[in-house]
């Protein structure tokens, strides 16, 4: 097998000098056709080496050489370290150029950290077997989750809230990436790989440099889309070898083992035709839409509308799972970091077989629409609920991108629903049928909307003992917690809506009241709209606390002016305080109201006396509320074919 | 050929395992689902696992608490119709050749009703308690060398004082006794001169009385030291048990009238022979489950012995315990599903 990879190099070796010969002979005396002949020739030869190089792969493969380092000629592309890299920008800049010129600013990041890549070029010309590649299959892997959760945790964002999370996750990688690329990964190898953080860390900035070009306007969830592809870190692992190449070699790097490893090349194949199809189905409809070309034969567009269909079928599932799993983890990162502050109080949705809320479904285009002829969508106005009836106005409207202050209201066929349970109606939003609701030619985004009234109910579960029964268990060493089966801290369960309400969790349990004197318990209300891209919170209609009889509110300890208490009719022993609502302006962030429960000794001797000496009581936090609940969807009005025709 | 394989019944092993009496809830009594409205029936299985038997003329009885949410259940049906009494007793026999596994009880404890579930909630998992309060007794009965020969002097001794005894496996209760420490702490010796009393033994050294002797001895006085190592094996509570206290107020979770030190404490006795031990501290606190106490044969008590002999040491451990049990029940809306 040794000989064979030494005949192999040596074949090579070869190949490479008769290219090197046939190079020689271009010079300026000949003519164009002899030119044209060695470069066909030179073509070959090239096609050879690569195919050689292949070959000289499969048999380290099968040798399963430790460590396989292709020398690579110093005239060749794939050996220029500092190409290598750099070629890792211009890719990149290649890719975005043929979306958004302002993409460059990632070439210019892969530019940026050339010099680190050159000594890196020296490493990533050749193949990872063995042990390394098990290595950095692992720190590919890595790369991966840390990017996926950069995206679907944290959007990108570089927030206050998100900043230490996301640098924690970098951080950690990049502790790994250097760890495991040392020598003989190549020299500078880590280095370079841990400066090109920098530039996918500043992912948001990015983006927003992009949106001053307007681009974005258009294409937001595009922009998202090839965002959630470039998982950079991966690409400048994965593609080290370079790609400053023309597009075949590209393409032949990537289909032929360009990836080190096996696995990540079905990973990016993958990615890459999602984001092709993605980036095709928006230019065609952008051209179409501004510039009012026709097309002759067959129109791709539907061909390439039903291939995208189909893909964001399956993205969808598969976000919908992949948030579920890693949204949670930011979630319960920003619950710590909130609830830190003290003003802040979560809890958690309860899980439902399906989620109770109000949702607006099959609003989607379909195929091509143009100007004078009528477009119809058929919103679908889903209801999930157990007391309530829910009533709600219903229209679409659609928002011009070129001129933001023409807003055209579709015609419907109802304005208002009135469901409740689980019910679902479907209205018609028409365009183009009237003068008033004509839609020119041009780039609209249109939005489903609904205005509802919903109530959002979160339930703590508190365990109350008696004072001097757990300051004696506890001083005797015991762990009530564990001795007496009860948790140790409450938990807030919150209905399933379009508003969070969380409540405070800051006491241990059980929670030890005294029969001798008034004992104090801090209680808080949260109500935040962590869904504020999916609708408003209009205002706040009632605001209240319910808790057993036996507790008091304290209302000149609370933040919130507070009435009551009134007999609670839904729950048997319970009384009502209700907080004054929260003004409209405070409505964009989280609203808290902390306040002060007070039992005094012989309400507390009641209560316990009432159960078997381990006191379950629940207190309740509901809110009602107005909100704008809106879904939207990108549209290009053509210009009709009749009359563009009869124009030309 | 047959009969060889016969092992023949194997013996009852009473005073052995570290369960007292266990609380579960029946099989689907409370059912794991319930609706608004309902009612269902509340049942616990009681097993007494362990050795002791309820001494009623001690006044031994146990009883069942239930602990819910009063938002989601209620027992008004209980009060209104006296189906089930507010405190539920009960009274179990231990391991014996009558109840070879102990006895069991499946015990009705409550009547609860389903609440309506106030607000827009799905269906609330809720959790129930249920609590077995009973006064139990450990009893350890170990074979010791009173071993007098302080000198080594003996060349044939009967016994020698093994030193330190380990047990793993319990005595049939949710307190165990772990390790006993023995010491023979010599107080001096004197010699006899003229015929007396010496230490009657049996052939395995047993002390089985005083006889008279005509010979010259020695007679050695000792003062039999034990040191008690006790933990709580089960994953209960350990309360003390007061004389003048009724075991509902025991095994209320409130201090009531009892102090700071009342709680966790358990009383304990011994005996060397048929001579009572002085135990100290006692009672004796449990602290992080775990304690111990000293045992000695009182000085005045201890008398001149002229050899080595056998010995029953006998603990008992007297206490309350608290064993508990949970389940999570799933409320469902009655106007939805």
């Amino acid at each position: 097998m040794a000989d064979a990879i030494e005949d192999k190099l040596k074949e090579i070796e070869g190949l490479k000098f008769d290219k090197e010969l046939e190079a020689e002979r271009l010079d300026s005396t000949l003519d164009e056709d002899e030119k044209r002949k060695i470069r066909v020739t030179i073509f070959g030869i090239n096609r050879k080496i690569l195919t050689a190089r292949k070959e000289l792969y499969e048999l380290r493969e099968k040798n399963n050489t430790k460590w396989a380092k292709i020398k690579r000629g110093t005239k060749t592309g794939f050996k220029k370290a500092g190409g290598a890299v750099a070629g890792v920008g211009k890719a990149t800049a290649w890719t975005a150029k043929k979306s958004w010129s302002g993409a460059k600013a990632v070439g210019r990041g892969g530019k940026a950290v050339g010099r680190s890549g050159k000594a890196a070029g020296d490493w990533v010309g050749g193949n990872i077997l063995g042990n390394d590649r098990v290595k950095m299959e692992f720190l590919v892997g890595l790369a991966i989750g840390v990017h996926l959760i950069d995206f679907f945790g944290f959007g990108f964002r570089i927030s206050w809230g998100s900043f230490f999370y996301r640098m924690v996750g970098y951080l950690v990688l990049s502790i790994v990436a250097y760890m495991i690329l040392k020598p003989p990964f190549g020299e500078g190898v880590r280095e370079f790989f841990i400066v090109s953080s920098i530039p996918v860390f500043l992912i948001p900035l990015l983006d927003q440099g992009i949106k001053l070009t307007g681009i974005p306007e258009i294409y937001p969830d595009t922009l998202s889309s090839v965002f959630l592809a470039l998982p950079v870190w991966v690409i400048y692992l994965v593609y080290m070898k370079g790609l400053n190449y023309p597009f075949w070699s590209v393409w032949e790097t990537i289909t032929n083992f360009i990836a080190p490893i096996a696995w990540t090349k079905f990973y990016f194949f993958v990615l890459f035709i999602a984001v092709l199809v993605t980036l095709l189905s928006q230019s065609a409809d952008l051209v179409s839409a501004n510039n009012r070309l026709q097309t002759v034969g067959i129109d791709p567009g539907p061909a390439v509308d039903g291939l995208t269909e189909l893909i964001h079928k399956g993205y969808d599932k598969f976000m919908k799972g992949t948030t579920s799993f890693f949204g949670s983890v930011p979630i319960a990162y920003n619950q710590m970091w909130n609830d830190s502050l003290g003003s802040y109080h979560s809890g958690k949705v309860e899980e439902n077989a399906d989620k109770t809320g109000v949702f607006i479904e099959n609003f989607k285009t379909s195929g091509k629409y143009y100007e004078d002829i009528p477009i119809t969508f058929f919103p679908i106005y889903k209801v999930r609920s157990f007391d309530q009836e829910i009533k709600m106005k219903v229209w679409c409207e659609a928002f011009d991108q070129r001129n933001k202050t023409n807003i055209v209201n579709a015609t419907t066929d109802v304005d208002e629903l009135l469901m409740r349970l689980e019910d679902q109606q479907g209205i018609t939003c028409e365009f183009n049928t009237n003068p008033e609701n004509t839609l020119t030619a041009g780039r609209y985004k249109v939005i489903a909307q609904a205005k509802f009234t919903f109530e959002t109910w979160a339930y703590t579960n508190y365990i109350f003992m008696e004072r001097n029964f757990v300051n004696s268990i506890r001083a005797n060493g015991e762990n009530i917690n564990k001795k007496f089966k009860i948790d140790k801290k409450p938990v807030t369960i919150y209905t399933s809506g379009p508003l969070m309400m969380g409540m405070n969790k800051n006491v241990d349990l059980p929670f030890s009241i005294d029969y001798e004197r008034k004992t104090k318990i801090p209680v808080g209300i949260t109500i935040d709209n962590l869904q504020k891209s999916k609708g408003d919170l209009l205002n706040v209609n009632k605001f209240e606390l319910r808790v057993p009889n036996e507790f008091k509110l304290n209302d000149q300890l609370c933040t919130r002016k507070v009435t009551g208490p009134v007999v609670d009719q839904e729950a048997e022993n319970y009384v009502i305080y209700t907080f004054e609502n929260p003004r409209k302006d405070l409505l964009q962030s989280f609203v808290t109201v902390d306040c002060s429960l007070e039992i005094d000794g012989a309400d507390a001797q009641r209560l316990i006396s009432n159960s078997g000496g381990i006191t379950q009581a629940s207190m309740i936090g509901t809110v009602e509320y107005n909100y704008l609940l809106k879904k939207a969807l990108y549209l290009n009005i053509l210009a009709n074919p009749i009359n563009a025709g009869g124009q030309s | 050929m047959l009969s060889s394989c016969n092992r023949g019944p194997q013996p009852l092993e009473i005073h052995k395992g570290t369960e007292g009496i266990t609380i579960d809830f029946g099989e689907n009594i409370p059912p794991p689902q319930v609706y608004e409205g309902q009612y269902f029936l509340i049942l616990a299985n009681l097993w007494n696992k362990g050795a002791y038997t309820f001494n009623e003329s001690r006044g031994d009885y146990g009883v069942v608490n239930i602990d819910y949410d009063p938002l989601y259940f209620n027992s008004s049906q209980n009060n209104q119709n006296k189906f089930y009494s507010d405190i539920p007793t009960f009274q179990l026999a231990g391991k014996s050749l009558e109840w070879p596994n102990g006895e069991k009880l499946n015990k009705e404890i409550s009547l609860l009703g389903v609440n309506n579930i106030p607000g827009t909630r799905e269906s609330p998992k809720v959790k129930l308690t249920a609590s077995a309060c009973y006064p139990y007794m450990t009893v350890l009965t170990q074979e010791i060398c009173v071993d007098v020969d302080a000198y080594k002097a003996d060349q044939n001794p009967v016994c020698r004082n093994k030193g330190t005894y380990t047990y793993t496996g319990g005595q049939g209760a949710p307190v165990s006794i772990t390790e006993v420490e023995v010491s023979m702490i010599p107080l001096g010796s004197q010699l006899l001169n003229r015929p007396g009393s010496v230490a009657d033994t049996d052939e395995e050294g047993r002390l089985i009385g005083m006889k008279e002797s005509n010979e010259n001895s020695r007679l050695f006085i000792i003062q039999p030291y034990f040191k008690i190592k006790i933990k709580n094996a089960g994953d209960g509570l350990v309360m003390t048990r007061t004389e003048n206290i009724e075991i509902k107020d025991i095994c209320s979770p409130t201090t009531g009238d009892r102090t700071f030190n009342d709680i966790n404490n358990l009383k304990i006795d011994a005996w060397l022979g048929g001579t009572k031990l002085t135990c100290n501290p006692n009672p004796v606190r449990v602290l992080k489950d775990e304690t111990q106490a000293t045992c000695f044969l009182p000085r005045e008590d201890a008398s001149g012995v002229n050899r080595n002999y056998m010995s029953i040491l006998t603990v008992k451990l007297d206490y309350v315990y608290r064993s508990f049990t949970e389940r999570k029940i799933t409320i469902l809306r009655s106007n939805y599903k």
